[in-house]
Formats: C-alpha cells, structure tokens, sequence
C-alpha cells in the first residue's frame, strides 16, 4: 500500500516536473511568440484554447415572458392590442374588464403595433422576422404580410391623398420602409438615422416622424446628435432632418394635435465632459424635445427635477385635447404628466436664449410637469383611449398593462398578462439592469448606455487618475459571456467585479448591488446573445465572405510574405469567440492613454457595434485599418488593395 | 410526540423571529416616541455653550408610550447632567443623543440600546459633540466643537463634521473656518448641513444656508436657503412629501427656536415657502412622523400659563396651517424635540471616491465666464483670462496658490491641496478681479471636483463640451509657493 502510494507520489511529481518544464521551455515561449508580447500573467492555455460557445449563458435555452411592447387602442375604446414579442403572440384585451380576451401567434417578435382608421385591420412589426404583419381584428388571425427592412419596431399608419400609407422603422438596418396598405407593399426604404424607433403622424397628416435611438455616426470628440427624420408618406421620401443635440435614446414619437408639436423624449448626455460626478446631470438627463412641424426647429425641455432623476423616458402620448403629455420613464418607474398649456406659457415668455438653455435648467420641470404617475417595472410603451379619457401603460418587465384614469391620474387596475417572471433569473437580472434606483438621485440605469444590452454608440470620458485623460468607447453587452477580462484596460476579471464595486464607484456612485441583485444581473448580461445584422439563410459564405474569411485566416500575404503571428487577424481574433482574450498593442495608443495595450475585443456581431477601437475613434469597420493601421499593428493589411479589405469587412459581418 | 416538540420549537423559533426581525428591539408599541424634556423652572446654571442653552441642566431623553402620560416616561439619559438632540437608528434598536455627563464636563454623543444597559458614550471630542446622524452602514456623524457663548469677537474653533465608525475611527468630513453642523441624512446618502455662504461680492453680505457634502466630504455643494444675514438656520429635516424644512430664527439668539420654512428638493433654490402660515407661537423643533404627519414642539399658547408657556409636543399634518391640541405636555417640563419609535429606511450608501494616499486633488471649472453676475450696467462681464487659487490655510489667513490660464473656452483646472478651503479670483487680462469666490470648498484626497461656472445659475446641468483644460497640462498648485493675500476672512 505505502509503495503503491510512494509510486503515486513520483509519478505526480514527475509529471509536475514535466508540467513546468513545458511551461518554461515551450507553452511560455508559445504564448510570447503567439502574442508577440513580453510579459503574459494570469495566462493558461484556457484563455486561447479549448474555448467553446455552447455553455455560454446566451447559447443556453431561457424562460420567455410575456413582456409587453407595442400597444393599440381600438377605435371605439374597448380593445387593446398588446404585442408579446418575447411569446411571438398578440394579445387581445377587453379594457373595461381588463381580462385578456385572444391571443395571436405572430412570428419574428411582433413588437410594434398600429391600427387602420376602422380599426378593422391590425399591423405588427416582427423585429426579428424583418416583415410587417397584418392582423384581421374580427379573427385575430394573419391575413398577410411583407417584408420590410432589419428589425422592424414600430409602424404607423395615415391617411394620404395617394391612399394609405404605413411607415415602419427598422432600427437594425436604420432605414425606414413607407408602404402602401392597398396593395400592400413597400413603397420605398429611405435611410433614417441611426437605429430608428418609434414612428408618429404629423397632427395635418402630411409629415411623419421617426425618432432615431442612437447618434450619428461622427468623430468621437464632435458633440453627438440624434436624428428625428420627417417623411412625406405621399412621396415616400425624407423632406428633413432634425438635429437633437447631444440627445439620444428617443423611443418614443407623438404629435400634439392641437399644436405643430411633435413631442419625443430623450437622453440628454454629457459624453464629452469628465465623468468626476453624476450630482447636476453630469452623465445624463431626461428630457423632452418639442419639434416644431411647421418650421422644424427644436427645443428641448427637461423632464428631471434639481435633486431627482426619471430615467430612460420611453414612451409618450398625449391626450386629443393637446392639453397634455404623459412621458414613460422606464428606469424610473414613473409616467410623468406634462401640462402643455403651461409649456407653451412658458416658452411664449421665455427668449430665445432662454429657451435654448432650458434643457440645462433642473429646477425647471415643476413648472410644466405637475405629476408622476407610479408604476411597476419598466413602464416603456404608452397608448390612449381615442377620448383620451384611458390611459394605458405597458409594465414591461412586470408582464402587465397598467389602466389609468386620465384625467384624475388614479391607477384603474391592471391587464395582467404574466407572473413577472421572478422565479427566472435573468428576468429579475434585467430589472436590475433596467432600474435607476441603483444610481445616485436615480440618474440612470445600465439601459441608459446599453439599450437592450447594446451600445450607445458614445465614447465616454471616465474618471482616471486624473481628470480628462480617458475618453472611452463604450462596449456592447451583446455576446460577452465568456470574454472576460473586461474594461478595455483588461484589468476585470469577471463581470461581477466589471458591474459591482467599480460601477457603483466610478459610475452609479452609490454603493454596490446588493450580492443578489448583482448575480441576477450577469446572469441577465451573460444571456444576452451577439447581435446579427447579417446573415445568410443557407449558412453559407457568399464568394465575398469566403475570400475575406481566407484574407482573416491567412498566414502569408497575397504577394508570398509571411504574415507574423502576433499580426495575422485570427491570433487576436481566435474563434469561436473571435478573441483570445488577451491585451495587445494595435498601435491606437492616443495622447493621454497611460497603456498602449487594450483587451481585445470579440467581433461576434461585430458590424453593429461602431464606432471601433478604445476610444471610438474609428466610425467604421473600413477606418480601422484604413486611418489607423498605417503601421500595420492592427494586422498586416497593408498590402490589401480596396477589394481584399471589402471582403475582409463583408466576413467579419457575418460573425 | 416528536412531530409535537419540533412543531413546538418552529413556533417559537418563528415567534423569536420575528420578535428580532419586525419592529422594534424592545417591545414598544406603536407610535412610542423619544422626546427631549427640560425643566421648565429656570436653569441656576449659566449656559456656556448652545447646549447648555438648548438643553439646560437636567433635561433628559425619555421614552413615551402612548397614551402618552407625563407619569410613565421612561428615561433613557439616566445618570446625565443633560442631555437631548436624540435620533432613531434605523433598524429602532437604538437610540443617540447628544449629553453630558455633569456640569463640568463636555457634551458628547451617547448611545442608547433599547434593550437596555444605560448610556454609553460614543464620542471624546474636545470641546464637545453635537448633532448625531447615522451614515446607512451604521456610522456616526456628528459636529465638534460645541460653540461657546461668549463676546462676539472672542475667537472660538468653528465647528466641523466628523465621522466615527462603529470601531473608533474618526475622521473629519468638512473643513474651514465657517460653523458647520445642524446636520441630517437625505435620501440620497448625502449629509445635509447648516453653514454660511460666503459673500459673491464686495457689496453682498453672508448668510446662513443649507450644504451638502458625501458621507466621505466630497462634493461639498450649496443646497438652499440663502437666508438674509440677520437670520440664523437651523435643525433641517426632511419630509415624505419632498420637502426640506428648517427653523428660522434671528441671529442672535441662542435657541433655534421660531419659525419654520422649507423648500422644495425639486427645486430648493426658488420654492422657499413658510411651513406653518397662521402659527404664531415659537417653534422650537419640527420632526416627520411616519406617516406623513409632524411632530412639531413648539409653545402652547392655549396653556393657562399665556405670559411664558411652556413648549408642548403637537401632532399635526404636513399640509396644516395651524397646530390645534397638544397631543402631550408637562406641566413641570418643556417638550424639546420628539421623534417618533420606529423603523425607517436607509438612506442610499456610496463608495468613497476618495483615494487617501494622495495629498491633493484635481479641480476643473467648464466655464469660468459663466456666471449670473452682470456688471453694474446690467451688461454681462467681460471674459477672465486667468484664475487665481487661494487657499484658506488657517482661520483668517488666506494664501493664493497661484495663477492658472483660463481657456479659450472658459475651463481652468488645477491640481491643489487636499481638505484646505479654496477660493478663487477670476482675473481680466489686467489683472482686475472680475468675480471673486471667498475661500470655502475643498477637495478631499484624491477627489477630482467639478464646478460648471463661477457664481453659475443654480441647479444647472453641464452642457456637452469637451473642455479645453483638459488637453493641457495640469498645473499643480501647491501652499509651498503660496503667498499671503489677506488676513481677514468675509
């Protein structure tokens, strides 16, 4: 027994001694050679190897809810249409008994939703079917459907002298489709801004808004702007582009009838000024854009007070009469309630100068906004009673449809569509990751830079060791399970440090979630899987993409030169995860970065998620190799000519 | 028989429960409140301090439950000389409160445990304690020294805000030699206190006004209630409905006792309103019940004893312009202050931003042009060049760090002293101040402190500008090259 042990023993010892001998002498060597790097700690073989997407949090089956999104009032009152896009169902509300009544099934996520005058026909967009579906009410059944742009989230219709019309945003192809209703088909795709997400009818009904979610693309240091795009239905054309300065994340679109209004909420941010306090809207405020229809000219209103922030305003309505305005603000639990008539007394008093500073102005709103109507969670999309006497809040992750009395303000009761989901995980990880509750005076939540886990296409300028000295592009959530380290630093681990203590220092500053909250919500993060902008149905490579997949994985160059290691595309970008989750310098070391090596970035769906490089510097896919390669440390690519980079991108857009 | 004895244990298990996890620690019934009593004969002893003014000789801490009889309070200050100013904590296990132990010692800050076991003594301030507060992880805060009452021009340290872990860690939160105290917690975690603004001009004068600064002593900010000078601030609490109330008093008297105004957290800066419109007797302390309502102690102009009354306890809601009936008085004692026995919620905790390892800390102003002043012809004033630092390094003596360019767009940043009140001149391109801030905020180590303007509007958010400051170099700013630029303070 104890020879059999002793045996045991110098066997382990041996094979330890073999282990570092390895270590020093190959797997060392290996890794430096691989990563052309002179220092590697904390590496093992697992950081490159053996990496496999299967047991990642988003690759795993999840629990579906009936989340509400869209919501349509029948002509008469007595219906609501609530689309469920995480069920692929519409439902069918009685809003007297607030009893759902049908349900529909709708594929491709049925997320926004719009009824013709009669009220006889019921359009859904299906964000991930790419198609607007039509509904007959009378059966609840789909009668027909078409295909529109990528991600189709809200549609309206209007009446036109050239027949009726339906405009659709499609917020990941970021155009816009206008279709006739009879025939139905699409008409035109005019580009929108960037993401397009909520549509709305001129109170004439000859203009129609989209209100467009992110900026546009631009330099990193230019102030940003957002896009409220006005098309002719008649021509099926874009007639203007509204500018909202320094405002993103509208989601909203609504026309004040008794007024040229059009009225979308947004996220005021300060992207550009050093992120030392969150205290005086520092990161970000709420707040209301009024465009002017007639003229096109904006004015922005805050919707937050000195001391208290509602954060992440989504949804709007306004009541027939024009004389008011309820904003949903979906990390703040609330509707807010505008009293227009005041509004419009107070810029009919204010001066030019004034009214352009307003939106800075946090001791402002109580003059205008005279309640805030509590909800339950993530209150997000908002529809009126055509008397404007209902008013219909959909809790999105509560999995219900709040009723409230207009005109008294007083909560009716409730549509319930679901439980709330609290038993799963990554639902009660998204409330977290949707609530300013978390965040000093409630500025934000973690929505308020990743919408849906995305980006916000913004480059951040975070509290370093000094001030200043560290503008940041913001990452997608999208497919980061399993990427760790995190920050472009490297320098977490995991994400539950990357969203625990330094979030609450750095950016919440408060304290942390507490531990459970903070589990649920990486769960929530780790489920959320890459975004796909492109695709093919066969899943196979066009031409392009298998000779830019051959130009990712070459060694040599088309002229017969080695490729080195550390320089070829696949070293960095080792799939499946398209990273080895290592730093490296690319060569994009700016003026005041302290490091010249950043965390490689996975590139799953990479091509939705500009601006590149750590600090945004690169709009496209194209730059960064194009302005910002010229040493060729971000992989040889020099000897590509136009072609050979056009099917690199065309590859990389498939990931 | 075993499913009996372990059905047996569960309920008392569970009974035990949620005799620890509900409520309060001692069973007090509901609406038991603590309430500050004085003698309402006379003091024989003169007062030194504003303790001693505020709590004679022989006031106490008592507990009352209800139907609250004078006979049944409990006294929770035994074997003090004096005591008062309590709070809750906020689980209710406990209760804090200034005291002192005899005539001739200092005020300090006792704990109570609702349990039992007497006063223990939290604090060894010199000169003394006041003003308790709970930080949401349990520490204290408090003010020290104690003021003393004296002549006027005899020089006294002012009062600061410390704060002690449950551990005997202390340190100093605010600095400086303005009266800092009055303080209470805010929903968002910051400590809400009462100091003076310095004056914005030469022709302005300084006034009381309520502040903020982080449970660490960052981001010290003015909150609101920019009184006139001959007015005196004091004892800020918060209430359910959004509002931040004070007592209002004149400056020259010793007891805070007066009126009561508050101002909107919406807007604090422009919603100054008075509390109580028809009330006419002197309030001496107003507190939230947990239901909305106040506890407001105040005289009892209805008692028989009209020509000096004695200050009664009143129950009253937050919208009423009147107080009505005493809900409790002692003929042989003043009601003080009351706080109502119960558990309340945690203000919102933060992480210090502070890094104590270093010695200094960054400022950087957006725009030193922007400003609400204008010129004596109404025109805005013209743009400064340069801005000089100072540095208040001792009470009364002021030191000028240095000189820092100001941007083509306004911005200046500096790297300065930690936890030394700074002040700053905006400079024309002769030299000329235009705006002056007199020496009162800080850094804290470490802390990277931000300011959109010099005198800006209140209340405003920044506009989304990559400032220009923040290209160049820093300056560092330091009290080696300081020089002496005054010696008196505003």
């Amino acid at each position: 027994m104890k020879k059999c042990a002793l045996v045991m023993l110098l066997a382990l010892a041996g094979f330890a001694g073999v282990a570092l001998w390895l270590k020093q002498n190959y797997w060392t060597d290996h890794m430096l050679r691989m990563s052309g790097q002179k220092t590697l700690a904390n590496v093992t073989c697992f950081t490159c190897h053996l990496v496999s997407t299967a047991r990642l949090g988003w690759a795993q089956p999840r629990p579906h809810h009936d989340a509400p999104a869209g919501l349509a009032v029948s002509p008469d009152g007595k219906t609501l249409y609530i689309a469920l896009d995480d069920r692929d169902e519409v439902a069918e509300a009685d809003t007297v008994s607030r009893q759902v009544l049908r349900r529909a099934k709708v594929a491709g996520r049925p997320f926004g939703l719009a009824l013709d005058t009669a009220g006889k026909n019921l359009f859904v967009t299906c964000r991930d079917g790419g198609r607007l579906a039509v509904l007959d009410t009378q059966s609840l059944r789909e009668t027909r459907s078409v295909p529109v742009g990528m991600g189709p989230v809200a549609v309206a219709f209007c009446r036109t002298t050239a027949g009726d019309r339906l405009v659709v945003a499609n917020c990941m192809s970021d155009d816009i489709s206008v279709l006739s209703v009879s025939p139905l088909q699409e008409l035109s795709r005019p580009r929108a801004g960037r993401e397009p997400f909520a549509v709305a009818v001129a109170p004439d009904g000859r203009r129609v808004f989209v209100a467009n979610r992110m900026v546009r693309l631009a330099s990193v240091k230019n102030i940003p702007a957002s896009e409220v795009t006005e098309i002719d239905p008649v021509t099926a054309r874009v007639v203007r582009r509204e500018s909202l300065e320094s405002a993103h994340l509208s989601e909203g679109v609504c026309a004040v009838p008794s007024r040229s209004w059009m009225l979308t909420p947004l996220v005021k941010v300060r992207n550009l000024v050093p992120i030392v306090q969150v205290a005086n809207g520092w990161v970000m405020s709420s707040g209301l854009a009024i465009t002017d229809v007639k003229t096109g000219g904006v004015i922005q209103m805050p919707l937050d007070e000195a001391n208290d922030y509602f954060a992440d305003p989504s949804g709007v309505a306004v009541d027939p009469s024009g004389k008011r305005a309820f904003v949903a603000s979906g990390g703040g639990d609330v509707v807010t309630v505008v009293d227009l008539e005041r509004l419009a007394a107070w810029l009919e008093k204010a001066d030019t100068t004034t009214r352009q500073e307003a939106i800075y102005d946090l001791s402002l709103s109580p003059e205008y906004v005279t309640a805030r109507i509590p909800t339950k969670r993530n209150p997000r999309q908002l529809a009126l009673s055509p008397d404007g006497g209902t008013l219909f809040v959909a809790e999105r992750l509560q999995d219900s449809v709040l009723v409230v009395n207009a005109k008294s303000l007083a909560a009716q009761g409730r549509i319930v569509l679901g439980d709330g989901g609290l038993n799963d995980p990554i639902r009660r990880g998204e409330r977290v990751f949707t609530a300013a509750a978390y965040t000093f005076q409630h500025e934000f939540s973690c929505r308020s830079c990743h919408p849906d886990g995305h980006v916000d296409g913004l480059s951040y300028d975070f509290d370093g060791a000094g001030i200043g000295d560290n503008l940041l592009d913001n990452r997608s959530l999208l497919g980061v399970a399993g990427t760790e380290p995190f920050k472009w630093n490297g320098k977490n681990p995991s994400l539950e440090v990357q969203c625990g203590p330094r979030f609450a220092k750095v950016l919440m500053r408060t304290e942390s979630f507490p531990q459970k909250e903070l589990l649920d919500l990486t769960t929530f993060i780790k489920s959320l899987p890459p975004p796909r902008i492109a695709g093919n149905a066969d899943g196979k490579l066009t031409p392009t993409q298998e000779r830019g997949k051959e130009i990712f994985f070459a060694t040599m160059t088309t002229t017969g030169k080695e490729i080195p290691h550390e320089r070829r595309c696949s070293t960095c970008h080792r799939p499946p995860l398209y990273t080895v989750r290592l730093p490296f310098n690319v060569g994009t070391k700016g003026q005041f970065d302290t490091i010249e090596a950043f965390d490689t970035p996975h590139l799953l769906g990479v091509a939705d998620t500009a601006p590149y490089l750590h600090d945004g510097r690169a709009q496209s896919l194209e730059e960064i190799w194009t302005l910002y390669n010229t040493n060729d440390l971000h992989g040889v690519t020099s000897y590509m000519n136009k072609i050979q980079l056009n099917d690199l991108i065309e590859f990389l857009k498939i990931l | 028989m075993n499913t009996a004895i372990h059905f047996q244990i569960s309920i008392v298990a569970a009974g035990l429960v949620l005799l620890i996890g509900t409520g309060c620690h001692r069973s007090v019934p509901p609406g038991a409140l603590v309430l500050t009593q004085s003698p309402a004969a006379a003091s024989a002893t003169p007062a030194s301090d504003i303790l001693d003014s505020l709590y004679p000789s022989g006031s106490r801490v008592v507990l009352l439950e209800a139907p609250f009889d004078p006979k049944r309070a409990q006294v929770l200050s035994e074997g003090l000389a004096a005591a008062g100013d309590p709070i809750v904590s906020y689980d209710c296990r406990r209760v804090f409160f200034a005291g002192k132990a005899g005539a001739a010692c200092e005020w300090q800050i006792y704990q109570e445990d609702l349990a039992g076991g007497g006063p223990q003594m939290l604090t060894s301030m010199p000169g003394g304690a006041m003003n308790p507060a709970l930080l949401p992880n349990g520490n204290l805060v408090f003010a020290s020294p104690v003021p003393k009452i004296g002549p006027a021009n005899c020089p006294q340290p002012p009062s600061s805000l410390y704060v002690q872990s449950p551990g005997g860690h202390l340190s100093q939160l605010t600095f400086g030699s303005r009266s800092m105290a009055d303080l209470t917690m805010l929903s968002d975690g910051r400590i809400l206190f009462v100091s003076t603004r310095p004056p914005e001009s030469s022709n302005s004068a300084s006034g009381p006004a309520l502040f903020t600064i982080n449970n660490d002593g960052t981001e010290i900010s003015a909150f609101a209630g920019q009184q006139d000078p001959g007015l005196r601030i004091g004892r800020p609490r918060v209430l359910a409905d959004g509002r931040v109330i004070y007592l209002v008093s004149k400056r020259d008297s010793h007891l805070p006792a007066g009126a009561v105004e508050s101002v909107r957290i919406a807007r604090p800066f422009l919603s100054r309103a008075p509390l109580f419109a028809n009330v006419t007797a002197r309030i001496r302390s107003v507190q939230p019940a947990g239901n909305g309502d106040l506890l407001v102690c105040a005289e009892n102009v209805l008692s028989a004893q009209a020509s000096s009354p004695l200050l009664a306890l009143f129950r009253v809601s937050s919208t009423a312009t009147s107080l009505g009936a005493a809900l409790f008085t002692d003929p042989a004692w003043n009601s003080c202050e009351a706080v109502e026995l119960s558990a309340h919620s945690r203000p919102m905790g933060r992480i210090s931003s502070t890094d104590l390892t270093k010695q200094t800390g960054h400022i950087l102003c957006l725009d030193a042009n922007y400003t609400r002043d204008v010129s004596d012809q109404g025109a805005a004033t013209p743009a400064s060049t340069r801005v000089r630092v100072l540095a208040e390094t001792s009470p009364g003596n002021v030191r000028a760090l240095g000189e820092v360019p100001v941007q083509a767009d306004g911005s200046f940043m500096a790297e300065v002293p930690a936890s030394l009140p700074l002040g700053f001149e905006a400079l024309d391109e002769n030299g000329r101040v235009l705006r002056r801030e007199a020496p009162m905020p800080w850094v804290r180590p470490g802390e990277n402190r931000v300011c959109i303007g010099c005198h800006e509007p209140r209340n405003r958010s920044p506009h989304n500008r990559r400032p220009l400051a923040v290209s160049v170099p820093v300056p560092r700013l330091s009290l080696t090259d300081a020089k002496l630029v005054q010696r008196k303070t505003d």
